[in-house]
């Protein structure tokens, strides 16, 4: 992963000592501070179930969205990190799940930190345990129950590469990356700000559906590419569709 | 054979108003202890529960499939069919286990990819092949309705949800005990138990030779381990499906031996009908593999008589 460039932020795990005393509000009523999603082709915005395209003339239709970001951090000027969720759920196609908003301390910050996936105790836990609405349950419909774990990214779609959708040699697409060999850590997105009570602050991921095709790790050909499972046929391809995918957020 | 199943042996031990009662089931001396999770402990409720739950095609998607649709109880829990119709009658992709004895298995799926039996329960439940269904829309069902949620709140002091469901389900599936066959009286002393064909078949089974009980090993005769005794299917990794390791490709856990005479069809894919075309199978020394990926080195050809085969059949029918 050293090749991607990624700003790498030291170990979570000590961040994790850190107090956090932060939780997530999934409410529509945000305020404080919040945490989005958007789709983007190359600076513009792309939206779930309309086509849009890549590069190569590709045309892509993302038909579902989901992924996990666990150990939510805040990064201060003196680089040290301030915990406010210990994983979230977005969903590009669910309201409610594209934007979270979080009770954060007040400060002055230089950027977010996060982990795309969930850790192997969060990996490893019994869906059942939890209360229907979070986001670890089994109503979220991402556990994998013949594997006792989580898939970490969900997503589908068709692609055409003529560059029309809608033809009978449209390919969909499904990946469902998951497992603890595949999670990626301190995912840095820098961005200054303030919060303070009576100040709002809402920063958005933008998802750059361009790089999960021709991202760092590697060219993915959606024709003969167009599934990733857990399965040890696919792992390879599954590696490079996660990195692709990281590398695809920013801020 | 005889399927102990709900029909406890002793009593149900007497309670105290607001205690939950302990179900007291007399589990098989021969096989130790069961493993039974701290968060769920037998009660008779939760069994009874479970029971309506494992017979009720309210859990999936269509309100057509119960688990009994696949796991029949006259078939030891087994299904007919190599594979299974699930939802809108499609192919399951393995064939559906015997459901016996599961309080002593370690883990679950024919990969072992399944922890616990209550979190086994989850995979027919949302898989799109089989019941199709989702935690949420179950849950609704089950609250809509004032029989069952007066049965899990008596269960589980809760209303139904996946905590509920999935432990009614486990304990259930618990209770299901497969003890006292002819080979089990002849294990207890009777040496009566089995006739002079399945006593031949017998000692062909543990001759050191036929590698039978080298996997068929205990008293569940299953070393709950992993082989790949079949040519692997391109679209089932078996256990390389959990282990992520290609040299896994094609393996698929042991299955117990017990009750096997109800239980066909046999292997993961259910190709074999009958125990003797699985004799045959096992007489013959497999079938051949891609160079890629060997048979288990213990299956070889067997210089196994017609006699030989029909007392090892004998035996199998014993267990």
């Amino acid at each position: 992963m050293k090749n991607i460039g990624w700003t790498l932020v030291g170990s979570w795990t000590l961040a994790a000592l850190f107090i956090s005393g932060c939780e997530e509000r999934k409410t529509a009523d945000l305020g404080g501070f919040s945490l989005g999603i958007e789709l983007d082709n190359q600076g513009e915005p792309a939206f779930a179930g309309e086509p849009l395209q890549v590069d190569d003339g590709t045309e892509v239709r993302i038909d579902e969205l989901r992924f996990y970001l666990s150990h939510l951090r805040l990064m201060k000027s003196d680089s040290s990190l301030v915990p406010f969720a210990d994983y979230t759920l977005f969903n590009l196609t669910k309201a409610g799940e594209l934007r979270h908003g979080f009770e954060i301390p007040d400060g002055s910050y230089i950027g977010i930190v996060v982990n795309l996936g969930l850790d192997s105790l969060q990996n490893l836990s019994d869906p059942t345990v939890f209360p229907m609405d979070d986001y670890l349950s089994s109503a979220a419909g991402m556990y994998w129950t013949w594997a006792t774990q989580y898939r970490f990214v969900l997503t589908e779609g068709k692609a055409n590469q003529i560059g029309l959708l809608g033809r009978p040699d449209d390919v969909s697409f499904s990946y469902h990356p998951g497992g603890d060999h595949l999670y990626v850590k301190d995912l840095f997105f820098p961005r200054e700000f303030n919060a303070a009570p009576n100040l709002n602050t809402s920063l958005t991921l933008k998802i750059d559906v361009q790089k999960w095709f021709y991202g760092p790790m590697g060219t993915i050909d959606v024709r003969t590419e167009n599934a990733v499972h857990d399965d040890p046929g696919s792992q390879e391809l599954a590696k490079r569709f996660i990195g692709n995918f990281a590398a695809s957020l920013s801020i | 054979m005889r399927l102990l199943g709900c029909a406890f042996l002793a009593g149900l031990q007497s309670c105290e108003q607001g205690q939950t009662r302990q179900a007291d089931i007399a589990f098989p001396e021969a096989f130790g202890p069961p493993s039974i999770p701290e968060d769920n402990p037998l009660t008779p409720e939760k069994i009874e529960l479970g029971r309506l739950l494992f017979f009720d095609p309210i859990l999936s998607r269509n309100r057509d499939l119960s688990c009994s649709s696949c796991h029949l109880p006259e078939h030891g829990f087994a299904d007919t069919l190599a594979l299974s119709k699930g939802f809108h009658s499609r192919d399951g992709e393995r064939n559906a286990p015997a459901l016996m004895n599961l309080a002593w298995h370690p883990r679950f799926n024919l990969d072992g990819g399944v922890r616990t039996l209550e979190l086994q329960a989850l995979v027919p439940l949302l898989d799109s092949n089989e019941m199709a269904s989702s935690t949420p829309s179950i849950a609704e069902r089950l609250r809509a309705d004032r029989g069952y949620v007066q049965k899990f709140e008596k269960a589980f002091h809760r209303l139904p949800d996946d905590f509920s469901l999935v432990r009614a389900l486990g304990a259930y599936q618990r209770s299901l005990i497969s003890y006292g066959s002819a080979n089990d009286r002849f294990n207890e002393g009777d040496a009566h138990a089995l006739s002079e064909s399945e006593l031949r078949g017998r000692a062909l089974f543990y001759a050191p030779e036929s590698n039978c009980s080298s996997c068929h090993v205990g008293v569940f005769l299953t070393d709950h381990d992993y082989y790949r005794l079949l040519p692997p299917d391109r679209k089932d990794a078996g256990r390389a499906r959990v282990t992520l390791h290609l040299e896994d490709w094609g393996k698929f856990r042991t299955p117990s031996l017990r009750n096997v005479k109800n239980t066909g069809p046999y292997f993961h894919n259910g190709q074999f009908q009958s125990l003797e075309a699985v004799i045959d199978f096992y007489a013959r020394g497999g079938d051949p593999m891609p160079d890629s990926l060997a048979i288990d080195p213990r299956i070889r050809p067997m210089p196994w008589s017609e006699r030989d085969k029909s007392d090892l059949l004998a035996f199998l029918q014993a267990l």
